[in-house]
């Protein structure tokens, strides 16, 4: 019930019968945002994320992030390195 | 070359700016005149334009949402600000019942300018009610314009445009965008509210995203290209009103839209 809906709805009533596959969303899940970063870090959607449903679509098989080359930068709640503390 | 700056410095920037031009624009909110200066959006604000233009307030929520529309009708542009968007869940009988219809049901009075910011995303301990992304539930209210930009240029432009606008404006600032750097003209400039942006160009599928997925999904895009598939990644900017035509047509385009929030 998200953002996301909307716009596949959108796309869904105006170019429903020229959709190569059915479109995807990729949001938070319907659950509650979490406090601990090790619950963070499979809550939270990220790049090899957006990368995988991509790749779905097009029939292509699924890619860990170090197949992709993505960099990992631990835990998915702090924003980077310099971090020390609570916001 | 244009000057790069930080997102947190082009709100601050466009908030001065507006201050500047046009004496009827003031700021308020808990924690605006604190040393941190809401991640430092507001920093520097109230020893320029004084306390009562810059101005903290307690926690009073929806009190002071009322306060701030009724500056409105005799002529003032607040710009009210909350530390955290499930903060101002208490607000949202004023918002809703009052900014968003005001020019609907008495237009004569013309309409209620007020840019509320609202900031949303994660962050180590902030847990379930301070981290929420409920955007969603305000692009559900008609009167309101909903407004996410994802880059320092957009967060400028569509700041001014937000505070130039006659009717109440939701502008969602994720926290992890407010360090980022980018261009930022230094004049006063204004973004269109209500046009989506394609970021970058593909031919293979298209991303949809908002606000800080905006970059992770240009970061994917990257991914993509290194096996050979080209991503379109497309920016909406505003959710409410939405830019169909520029998702339709990208989607037409690529037929197979992934859809980020």
């Amino acid at each position: 019930m998200g953002f996301g809906a909307e716009v596949l709805a959108i796309v869904a009533e105006e170019l429903f019968g020229g959709l190569k596959c059915p479109p995807r969303r990729i949001a938070y899940p319907d659950a509650y945002t979490p406090s601990s970063p090790s619950m963070a870090n499979s809550y939270y959607p990220r790049v090899v994320d957006i990368v995988n449903a991509a790749r779905e679509m097009m029939g292509l098989p699924q890619k860990s992030e170090d197949e992709l080359g993505i960099p990992r930068d631990g835990p998915l709640d702090i924003p980077d390195k310099s971090f020390t503390g609570p916001f | 070359m244009t000057r790069e700056i930080r997102y947190s410095e082009a709100i601050l920037e466009a908030t001065d700016q507006c201050m500047e031009q046009d004496p009827r624009v003031y700021v308020i909110g808990l924690g605006v005149t604190d040393p941190k200066g809401i991640f430092g959006t507001t920093l520097g604000l109230e020893a320029k334009y004084g306390a009562k233009r810059v101005m903290d307030m307690p926690a009073s929520e929806n009190a002071m949402t009322g306060v701030a529309i009724g500056s409105t009708l005799v002529g003032l542009h607040p710009i009210i600000t909350h530390q955290r968007v499930d903060f101002a869940l208490l607000t949202l009988d004023q918002i809703i019942n009052n900014a968003s219809k005001w020019h609907y049901m008495f237009g004569a009075s013309g309409g209620v300018p007020l840019v509320i910011r609202l900031i949303i995303g994660r962050g180590w301990g902030q847990g379930p009610q301070h981290s929420q992304s409920i955007q969603a539930l305000f692009g559900h209210i008609p009167g309101l314009k909903v407004i996410m930009p994802a880059t320092p240029h957009d967060a400028k432009g569509l700041f001014v445009a937000a505070v130039e606008d006659d009717n109440p404006v939701i502008f969602f600032e994720h926290r992890w965008l407010h360090n980022i750097h980018g261009p930022v003209p230094e004049e006063l400039y204004r973004e269109p509210i209500g046009r989506a942006r394609v970021m970058k160009e593909g031919k293979d599928v298209t991303i949809v995203a908002t606000s800080h997925m905006v970059l992770e999904s240009t970061h994917a895009s990257e991914a993509l290209a290194r096996d050979g598939i080209e991503a379109e990644v497309v920016d909406v900017r505003t959710i409410k009103p939405l830019d169909t035509a520029c998702i339709l047509g990208s989607v037409e385009k690529n037929r197979a839209p992934d859809c980020r929030r």
